[in-house]
């Protein structure tokens, strides 16, 4: 008996010591290629030796990324058939916070890295950022982009010399004034075979907009297999998020009367800053609108406890008649839908003005850097690398995926789409392509140099799909010609154009002040008193008492520091205004 | 002679511990230097300087104006009516262990005692989902009640913010009781069969020998393990509230910890976590004291 | 052993005929009611999963699926068993499992029995450094310097070494070692046993069920675990099932990282409404993950169900 347990004993340690033994391998990283270089500086000192042939598994240390872990499949193809690498991301929005805090305590975060703006400054100024100047220099590919790379390095705080260190992502070749795409990020979109069916009225304002949802739910109080529908339904876990404090779904409607949420400031067509708390500005004016559409009955009852899945799963289940992010629609118009004029597609509401960035020509915010400590062959595979991935070839690949499986090209290199459910249905790509699913293969870095709207110069369209004449031709559904029938406009944004209701802001990527220790804590503090009073307000039981609650929570926010937050982020969006106003 | 080999023997016992409390020094012990960030303006990626020194700035910031303090009131009293709550209950693992120790359908024991313990690994996201779609104005309840005539407009169980603690309460007694009972029943086990026999010859019924035998056997480990909560008074942990707090019984389901991380949210937040990780260490410390004080006067013996 | 399962037929039997009084009966009753209902409310849940995980996920979401399933499928399990270095990551979680308890089982028993050890130098202070330890907390920064500089970032051990010491499963076992009655190890040194040669002989057979309770505990926090998986290991070798599974369910809740506006979002939301969702995914890995225990679980209970009989390790 006692035998046994020792024997199992012991061989349990030998489980444990052999599992042990891949993990001490990495350190001798030419002896296992395939194993991921945590010890950066191990790593880089036995580089040097390796044969070029040797594979090289770089570190993407990538903020925008969704998925952690190695790159398979086709995209993983790619990269090794040119540059002989493999990449093995690490997703802070898939491994927490915590990451960013503990990597960054060691001084390495990774071989490449992608970092919200404020996180990318503050390493280049803790020096956790290579400086590639000479090296960028040589890139052609990224040299086209030399005037939005070299304005965003020179603003970048302490970079007196004008070194250069971060790669702005999602750049466009187009200007930066222009507005390429056919719908704003924001704007009320109606289902359209109900919003006829009460007559197609002009809707004049927000209590129009109202009356408008409150006809077409009483018309319709169910969808096909009879759930309760409703005029707008909301979700409280996107809060505080995107730089913005309040709830996400209010911040996001100020834009419909040209408005932005900058932090806690607000800021204005005229191009001055207000505080969130203004009564005259927007924040106030679509809270009171979501308070009164939910008295006018039109609001989901469980907007304040369900999650954003179970509000996707009432939009795609047609449960929703109100949609205000352009994404939404992919929940709901089918191409069978459209062709039937059951789509969702933006309603003017005439006394609006909507809100848009410009072409990200200087990016959007994001940037690419390279680890400190990267050196010799595998710092020269990565500028490689990096240098495709803003050239033709790899945009294509990024925007419109393989050649001969995602579209097909005409002897004028003009795009169309094939497999168009590639992604939808994950479709099996074949071996020759790197195998695997379709959407599994897909590019996790899920971050472009250059952004789907630039100019292909082989095509002479736009990269992505959307973008393409034959796309274009191909989408003309009855939804859309009755839409445009009705509002003499091809797109959207041509109805915005002509009826002089689009403000675009040129789009600028400036080094802007990170939160200080107090500031950060402010802000969620702030935020947190911003949220739950705005909850409680939409909810509210009448006037006085929505009034009540405001007045509560702006005295609560004195308390908070909600002063110093104010001037803090005036400060900083200033120096974005700043620049906003030099692109004119 | 015999004093000296007994002093070896002393120390050749401590010397078999050793090895185990250099592993306790070194992962629990040593990172402990990282308590100065509490007295920092820290924020990574940069690293501590004399610059950023600010004593006990973050100690003082959660009560420096009224509204905080409100603010840590309410939330202070939160945590003391769930620990309480909870405190109050805590023989209910125990009970719940003797009585399924009675039956005598084996088959049926086993089985209650494996699938109450199902609950405690269903994470707390996934137990939210559950209630969501329970409890949601188109979830079972609301219709069946609107179909039985009760209501006619759904009742928004979710928002409310009436009875927290105690549903809070049912919650957690529901996740953890079949888990935390298998302590005591290894307990039951343990108890001398002898003992059990000779009561049954002495003609006790089944009451009588909980009482007597089962009960007075199994004390010291509930005693221990309700002592050892105790000192974790402050600390309720904060995913189950995370879950099920909303904008409208936030102001009674937010408990310290869950306060703690809304608070602290993002880098800049480490500083004062580090610094109510401090506070809590030391009320910590000063209970267990308390504690083990009083079960020496009650019990005439320490636990610690 | 024969000799025990004799004595615990004349139990049962005795069982029988002893007077159950009125009362007996009724508690009896009462008993196996709220056992019953207690038992439904826990199983309820579980099935609920169950049946969502191979329901329509859209039909789930909606909150449709209560009874029973609906458009049964099983493209939830197909998909999560299609998880790259799914099998790596469970034979590691295995590993650490299995190597996790036996040290920790170990050490809680050796620990909680030296500490009743009068003689021990010093014995009271060590206690409370070890037991102190409960109450405390460095923070993830300094702990991963530490890590770090032991040279256990990409490392085997790291999953055991700071989790080898729990002072609570310690005490535990300290208590049900002081329940234990005195002559039993009095005995034994009269006898001239050592204190190692007590502790393994004489201990280890008597604490059986408490060993038991804190195996199961430790086994179930090492299979749970992924908290350090996530800040201490980049090297997939060494990923964790439930690490691999956490990945796998985030990056289905966190596909907002998708939507930032570029003008494939529509598509992307479109692809979301098709695919699995967030619940469902979690559904299905509490299913994958969950099930597991629960094979396993009966085979730890059988130490719960016989009584020790203390005299039979006296003879």
């Amino acid at each position: 008996m006692k035998k046994r347990a020792i024997a199992l004993v012991l061989s349990m340690v030998l489980v444990g010591a052999s599992l042990a033994g891949c993990g001490d391998k990495p350190a001798a990283s030419t002896n296992a290629p395939a194993a991921s270089t945590e010890n950066t500086g191990a790593a880089t000192t036995d580089s040097g030796s390796e044969a070029s042939g040797d594979t090289i598994v770089i570190e993407v240390y990538d903020e925008a990324a969704n998925y952690q872990g190695t790159q398979i499949g086709w995209f993983a193809k790619v990269i090794k058939d040119r540059f002989n690498i493999e990449l093995n991301i690490i997703a802070p929005q898939v491994a927490g916070d915590a990451v960013y805090q503990t990597r960054t305590a060691t001084g390495s975060l990774g071989d490449i890295v992608i970092l919200d703006p404020a996180h990318f400054s503050d390493c280049v100024q803790a020096g956790l950022i290579k400086d590639i100047t000479t090296e960028l220099k040589a890139c052609t590919n990224l040299m086209d982009y030399d005037k939005q790379i070299t304005t965003y390095n020179n603003g970048l705080p302490g970079n007196t010399e004008g070194k250069l260190y971060g790669i702005p992502c999602e750049m466009t070749n187009t200007s930066p004034t222009s507005f390429s795409d056919d719908v704003v990020y924001s704007s009320p979109m109606l289902r359209w075979d109900l919003y006829s069916g009460i007559g197609a009225p002009d809707i004049a304002d927000l209590d129009g907009l109202i009356d408008a949802l409150k006809a077409m739910m009483d018309a319709n109080p169910t969808n096909e297999s009879g759930d309760p529908c409703y005029g707008l339904s909301l979700w409280p876990d996107w809060d505080n998020n995107d730089g913005m404090i309040g709830i996400a779904n209010v911040a996001q409607l100020t834009t419909w009367y040209g408005e932005k949420i900058k932090g806690s400031a607000i800021l204005k067509t005229d191009d001055t800053f207000v505080p969130l708390t203004d009564k005259n500005a927007t924040y106030y004016k679509m809270l009171k609108f979501l308070y009164n559409a939910n008295k006018a009955g039109i609001v989901d009852p469980d907007s304040g406890t369900q999650d954003w899945n179970a509000a996707c799963a009432k939009m795609s289940a047609g449960q929703v008649y109100l949609f205000w992010y352009s994404w939404q629609v992919g929940f709901w118009n089918t191409t069978d839908r459209l062709a039937d004029g059951k789509g969702m597609i933006f309603t003017p509401v005439l006394d609006q003005y909507y809100y848009t960035t410009s072409d990200t020509y200087y990016g959007s915010g994001r940037l690419f850097g390279v680890g400190a400590g990267v050196e010799g062959e595998k710092y020269d595979r990565i500028m490689k690398f990096l240098d495709w991935y803003a050239s033709p070839e790899g945009l294509e690949f990024q925007h419109a995926g393989i050649e001969g499986f995602n579209y097909t090209l005409d002897d004028q290199h003009k795009f169309t789409i094939m497999n168009d459910n590639a992604l939808m249905d994950n479709l099996p790509v074949p071996e020759e392509y790197g195998g695997a699913g379709y959407s599994d293969g897909n590019n996790a870095i899920n971050q472009w140099i250059v952004a789907g709207i630039s100019t292909n110069p082989l095509s002479g369209e736009g990269y992505s799909n959307t973008h393409w004449s034959s796309w274009k031709a191909a989408t003309a559904t009855k939804t859309k010609t009755e839409w445009g029938e009705r509002f003499s406009a091809q797109e959207p944004v041509d109805w915005m154009k002509a009826h002089n209701a689009l403000f675009v802001r040129p789009s600028v990527s400036v080094s802007l002040p990170s939160d200080t220790a107090d500031i950060e804590v402010i802000r969620n503090q702030v935020g947190q008193e911003v949220k739950d009073a705005s909850w409680r307000m939409i909810f509210a039981s009448d006037d006085a008492a929505f009034d009540a609650m405001w007045d509560e929570m702006t005295e609560n926010l004195n308390s908070l520091g909600f002063d110093e937050l104010y001037k803090f982020d005036v400060d900083k969006y200033t120096i974005e205004l700043k620049a906003m106003q030099e692109a004119k | 002679m015999n004093k000296s080999k007994k002093k070896w023997r002393s120390f050749q016992e401590f010397l078999y511990i050793l090895p185990f409390i250099i592993l306790v020094l070194v992962f629990s012990y040593y990172p402990l230097y990282g308590w100065v960030y509490a007295f920092f303006d820290y924020k990574p990626p940069k690293p501590l300087s004399k610059e950023l020194f600010v004593g006990l700035k973050w100690f003082k910031s959660m009560v420096e104006n009224p509204v905080k303090v409100k603010q840590l009131l309410g939330v202070l009293r939160n945590t003391f009516a769930i620990s309480g709550i909870s405190l109050l209950f805590s023989w209910f693992p125990m009970i719940f262990a003797v009585f399924l120790n009675e039956i005598k359908c084996v088959p049926f024991k086993k089985f209650v005692q494996t699938v109450t313990t199902i609950p405690n690994f269903i994470s707390w996201v996934l137990v939210y989902s559950i209630a969501y779609s329970v409890l949601s104005s188109t979830g079972v309840v609301n219709t069946i009640l609107t179909n039985l005539g009760v209501i006619d407009k759904p009742i928004l169980f979710l928002q409310s913010a009436e009875h927290v603690y105690f549903k809070q309460w049912l919650w957690l007694t529901w996740k953890n009781a079949g888990w935390a009972a298998i302590m005591y029943i290894a307990a039951i086990t343990g108890i001398d069969e002898e003992l059990m026999e000779a009561a049954r010859v002495d003609g006790a019924n089944r009451m009588q020998i909980i009482r007597h035998i089962t009960i007075p056997s199994i004390l010291p480990t509930y005693f221990v393990i309700v002592m050892l909560n105790l000192a974790n008074f402050l600390t309720n942990g904060m995913e189950q509230f995370y879950v099920f707090a909303n904008s409208f019984n936030k102001e009674y389901i937010q408990v310290l910890d869950l306060y703690v991380y809304n608070l602290a949210m993002g880098s800049g937040g480490y500083s004062l976590s580090v610094a109510i990780s401090i506070l809590k260490t030391l009320v910590s410390v000063v209970l267990l004291t308390a504690t083990n004080k009083f079960s020496k006067l009650v019990r005439g013996e320490g636990f610690i | 052993m024969g000799f025990r399962k004799k004595d615990e037929e004349e139990y049962k039997s005795s069982g029988v005929h002893y007077k159950q009084s009125f009362g007996d009966r009724i508690i009896s009753i009462i008993t196996y009611i709220v056992y019953s209902i207690f038992a439904f409310v826990c199983v309820y849940p579980f099935y609920y999963i169950f049946i969502n995980s191979i329901s329509s996920n859209q039909l789930s979401e909606r909150g449709k699926v209560i009874f029973i399933p609906l458009e049964v499928h099983f493209s939830n399990y197909a998909s999560v068993m299609k998880i790259d270095g799914l099998f790596q990551a469970a034979k590691v979680s295995l590993g650490r499992t299995l190597v996790g308890t036996a040290i920790a089982v170990f050490t809680s028993a050796f620990l909680g029995y030296m500490f009743t050890r009068e003689s021990m130098w010093a014995r009271k202070f060590w206690f409370r450094v070890v037991a102190a330890t409960m109450y405390f907390n460095a923070g993830i920064i300094p702990l991963y310097i530490t890590i770090t500089n032991l040279h256990l970032l990409n490392n085997f051990w790291v999953y055991v070494l700071p989790m080898a010491i729990s002072p609570f499963y310690l005490i535990l076992c300290k208590t049900f070692v002081e329940s234990v009655p005195k002559e039993l190890q009095d005995a034994a040194m009269i006898d001239g046993a050592g204190t190692l040669r007590i502790f393994f002989s004489i201990m280890i057979p008597v604490i059986k069920p408490i060993l038991a309770t804190v195996a199961i505990f430790t086994a179930v926090n090492q299979w749970n675990a992924f908290q350090d998986t996530l800040l201490y290991i980049t090297d997939k070798k060494l990923y964790t099932l439930q690490f691999v599974l956490y990945q796998y369910i985030n990056q289905a809740s966190s596909i907002k990282a998708l939507l930032n506006g570029s003008s494939g979002s529509a598509n992307i939301a479109a692809s979301m409404a098709k695919m699995q969702t967030a619940t469902s995914i979690r559904m299905t890995v509490t299913i994958v993950v969950v099930a597991p225990i629960l094979l396993v679980y009966p085979f730890f209970q059988r130490y719960f169900t016989k009584g020790i009989m203390i005299g039979a390790v006296k003879g």
